[in-house]
């Protein structure tokens, strides 16, 4: 059995490029594996062309995996012609009205993405669906058969034994031991709550004291100017310039920097599939609070810290109870490394998926 | 611990300090209402402006209707979502806009071009009636005969042409309405906003307060006020210039009546230092008696001189002699129990010329430098200064061997006498029991002051040697070389 995986664009350190090359690493151990995509942002992968995509396909003991998280007409196309097997691997179409007040183009490609879904689920009722989370399918308002399965996407964070944290980072949050520093990690979208994060450092400022600093981590999209001038307008309003740091896409160094260096991860995102960098915090011990929106709960497990999204006053609560005792703070450090050791670890979903593979072979 | 700690734990601890603050977080809320009004209106008016959502929906088939009921921008992007299944870039977009604006093409002409362009073809979507259109199209496009084509058709489908140009006319009346009441929306926002401005700038300058700072400005620039101050300025600067030439002529008759150099600087300085010197005149009369040695002891150290005087081709009644900083004339006395007859010594210590004076020796109180400036040159046989040297600095010793050179006749002679800081225990301590002395000088260095100065057959004499006078033994010979050296030292040198 020869295995295509296969995604529009496949980037290097995106939750889904992630899954993707470690689905080609594992795999690659048993079988002969391809890649195909239409954009390749990783070079330690290859894409075949395809003329060669559509020979693999012919062969009926053959598989393709198709990781679906956009709008993809073509890759529609490839899944109709195909003779072989198919899995489809469920990331999530964020929901379209997040970008309608901000981009015509990320608000048309999710819509028709979200369509292109439901046409999918029609298509391939009877195929392997392989989810991110549970969220995912309750969101789609399906009946779960047995083809309906969950296993979370590989991650990166075992990359971090290897990596130095830089000491310029490190240093300038360590040496701010006056100030509570929450961390939030996500590229810089509507979906990602950072209206809510915003106001939530404003409150705590006026309920508790000006010592608080938010660390927002993530790249910028030049498609959503419009998002983007809306939360510096919004921080700038409340004079809270001093508080909060947009600090862009950074390299691996300072990102674990910003882990370590960092008190709390505070997340309040609206819409997620699955929420990596929370796993990420939890696995280097930073205590996650968050909101319980779409995939949130699911992801940081039992014994968390979570509230509806418009509990401000729960957050800011929350932040000073584990702020003045330390064992709260290290129950939940505890629980939510546990978290990610005995759910998110790659050895444990790789187990899962040579399952799915030996099943479908089987 | 962590064992005792579940979360419902800390969950009930952070509702309590929810319910703890809720009052005050209301209260926050309460006043920042306001604010967050004006953001959602800002929002919503930043959505009409940017929002250009169409209603237009993707579909396997498509009718020419679906696109030609939207105009311009919107008509052209529809294309591209629906035929090429993209959105359009910007080159194309530009491109097919200009074609439609300049009236190149028509609508259908538009979308028929597109579903037939390389790309449509490839993505082939369902557009009925499209062949028949392309049929048309390319009769339309046929040299010559197009045009009589095309305008046969026009004539054909007049009718409905005219039916679209009304439903056209109607659709933008409707959309000048909606645009028309949403300007009014802003405009009446934008009032309302001014006069929220006003009405808060009223409340901020109180009416009274304007009316005082009016007063006062009105006041600061009152001008006649600023002219009575001018005047006042002109009339005082004008006592002043007269003040200051009676100054003037009081000065001119002030000098008239005072010699200038009673307030000549200079000379008043050295008055001030010859008083200040004066001071210690018996201190240190009163030190050389008591550290120097008796007159006798001198002048039994002085007699090693004698034969270089003698030796000179002079004869000693026609020797003019000086001594600088004679003391108490020791060198003085002998001379003149060697017979030599034109002996001058000079000294500015007052008791010491005394003393010399009471024992009928020529001197004169001056400063040595100075009295040597006064003292023709080429004029002098011998010049002799015993323990001068170490008394002054650097400047003033080169300016004193200078001058003693040019006193001096040729082959005249210059002796002076200083510790020698090759003792060690004079260059560590004894040099230093006179508080006048300035610094040691190593007799090299006071010879290589006299070569620069050109003088010649100059000749170190060390003389006092410490053994004499004390035992001091050290198995090493070079500390007793150091220990046992002469205490002082003579420099003998001639002019050229």
């Amino acid at each position: 059995m020869k295995i295509v995986i296969m995604h529009q664009t496949i980037s290097k350190h995106d939750a889904i490029g992630n899954d993707i090359f470690f689905f080609f690493y594992y795999l690659k151990k048993k079988h002969d594996v391809y890649i195909y995509c239409e954009n390749l942002l990783n070079d330690n992968l290859k894409s075949i062309n395809r003329k060669e995509l559509n020979f693999l396909l012919k062969e009926p003991k053959n598989l393709l995996i198709y990781h679906h998280s956009i709008f993809w007409i073509d890759g529609e196309k490839i899944l109709d012609t195909a003779k072989c097997k198919i899995w489809i691997k469920y990331h999530n179409v964020t929901p379209p009205f997040f970008f309608k007040d901000y981009t015509e183009k990320y608000y048309y490609l999710c819509k028709e993405g979200r369509k292109q879904t439901k046409r999918l689920l029609d298509k391939y009722s009877e195929n392997l669906w392989i989810s991110d989370s549970e969220y995912n399918f309750k969101e789609l308002n399906i009946k779960l058969k047995e083809n309906h399965t969950i296993l979370s996407p590989f991650n990166n964070i075992e990359k971090f034994k290897d990596v130095v944290p830089d000491k310029v980072v490190l240093n300038m949050l360590l040496n701010k031991n006056n100030k509570v520093k929450l961390l939030f990690v996500g590229r810089v979208a509507p979906n990602k709550g950072h209206i809510k994060l915003i106001e939530t450092i404003e409150k705590y400022k006026k309920i508790y004291d000006e010592n608080i600093l938010l660390y927002v981590v993530g790249a910028f999209d030049d498609e959503l100017t419009r998002y983007n001038y809306l939360l510096k307008k919004q921080i700038t309003d409340l004079k809270l310039e001093q508080n909060i740091f947009f600090v862009n896409k950074i390299n691996d160094e300072n990102l674990l920097s910003f882990y370590l260096g960092c008190d709390y991860f505070l997340c309040l995102s609206e819409h997620e599939g699955f929420c990596v960098p929370v796993v990420e915090a939890q696995s280097l011990c930073l205590p996650v609070i968050s909101s319980n929106s779409s995939a949130l709960p699911e992801t940081l497990g039992s014994d968390q810290i979570i509230f509806k999204n418009d509990e401000i006053l729960s957050f800011i609560s929350s932040i000073n109870i584990l702020e003045n005792n330390f064992e709260y703070r290290k129950f939940i450090v505890d629980k939510g490394y546990n978290n990610y050791n005995l759910r998110f670890k790659n050895e444990v979903v790789k187990e899962k998926l040579f399952n799915f593979v030996n099943n479908e072979k089987g | 611990m962590n064992n005792n700690i579940t979360v419902e734990d800390i969950m009930i601890k952070i509702k309590e300090e929810v319910e703890r603050r809720k009052s005050e977080y209301n209260n926050i809320n309460l006043n920042s209402n306001e604010s967050e009004i004006e953001n959602i209106e800002q929002i919503d008016r930043l959505s009409f402006l940017f929002n250009q959502e169409s209603d237009f929906f993707l579909k396997d088939i498509y009718e020419y209707a679906d696109f030609v009921k939207y105009n311009d921008i919107e008509f052209v992007k529809n294309i591209y979502r629906g035929l090429l299944n993209r959105e359009a870039d910007n080159l194309g977009l530009e491109n097919n806009l200009n074609d439609l604006r300049s009236g190149k093409y028509t609508k259908s002409d538009l979308v028929t071009k597109i579903r037939f362009s390389k790309e449509g073809r490839q993505k082939n979507i369902k557009l009925l009636g499209s062949k028949k259109r392309l049929f048309v199209y390319f009769l339309k496009n046929i040299p010559f005969i197009g045009n009589f084509i095309e305008f046969f058709i026009n004539i054909f489908t007049l009718s409905k042409k005219l039916r679209n140009i009304r439903a056209y006319e109607a659709y933008n009346n409707m959309r000048y309405n909606e645009i028309l009441y949403k300007n009014t929306i802003i405009v009446n926002s934008i009032n309302d906003k001014i006069d929220k401005i006003n009405n808060v700038l009223k409340t901020k300058i109180n009416k009274i307060e304007f009316e005082k700072l009016n007063e006062i400005l009105q006041n600061k620039v009152d001008k006649s006020q600023v002219r009575e101050i001018y005047n006042q300025i002109t009339e005082v600067q004008n006592e002043i210039k007269e003040d200051i030439k009676e100054l003037a002529i009081c000065k001119n008759e002030f000098d008239s009546y005072f010699d200038k150099k009673l307030f000549d600087y200079e000379n008043l300085k050295k008055e001030v230092y010859k008083i200040n010197q004066n001071k210690f005149d018996q201190f240190y009369v009163d030190f050389e008696d008591k550290f120097r040695g008796s007159t006798e002891e001198i002048k039994e150290r002085l007699k090693i001189y004698i034969p270089c005087l003698e030796s000179l081709s002079f004869e000693k009644d026609k020797t003019k002699i000086i001594d600088l900083g004679c003391g108490r004339g020791e060198w003085l006395e002998l001379l003149k129990e060697k017979l030599y007859t034109d002996i001058t010594g000079v000294d500015i210590n007052k008791i010491m010329i005394k003393i010399n004076k009471d024992n009928g020796n020529n001197v004169i109180e001056y400063d040595i430098i100075e009295f040597l400036k006064k003292t023709p040159e080429n004029s002098v046989n011998v010049i002799t200064g015993f323990h001068i040297v170490e008394h002054l600095g650097f400047e003033k010793l080169m300016e004193l061997i200078g001058e003693v050179y040019r006193v001096l006749k040729k082959d005249g002679i210059v002796i002076f006498e200083t510790p020698n800081p090759e003792n060690l225990i004079v260059g560590a301590c004894n040099f230093y029991t006179d508080p006048t002395h300035e610094r040691p000088i190593v007799p090299s260095f006071l010879k290589y002051l006299l070569e620069i100065n050109n003088y010649y057959n100059i000749e170190i004499i060390r003389i006092h040697r410490l053994m004499d006078s004390y035992n001091i033994l050290s198995d090493n010979e070079i500390i007793n070389n150091y220990l046992l050296n002469e205490m002082d030292y003579g420099i003998i040198g001639f002019k050229k």
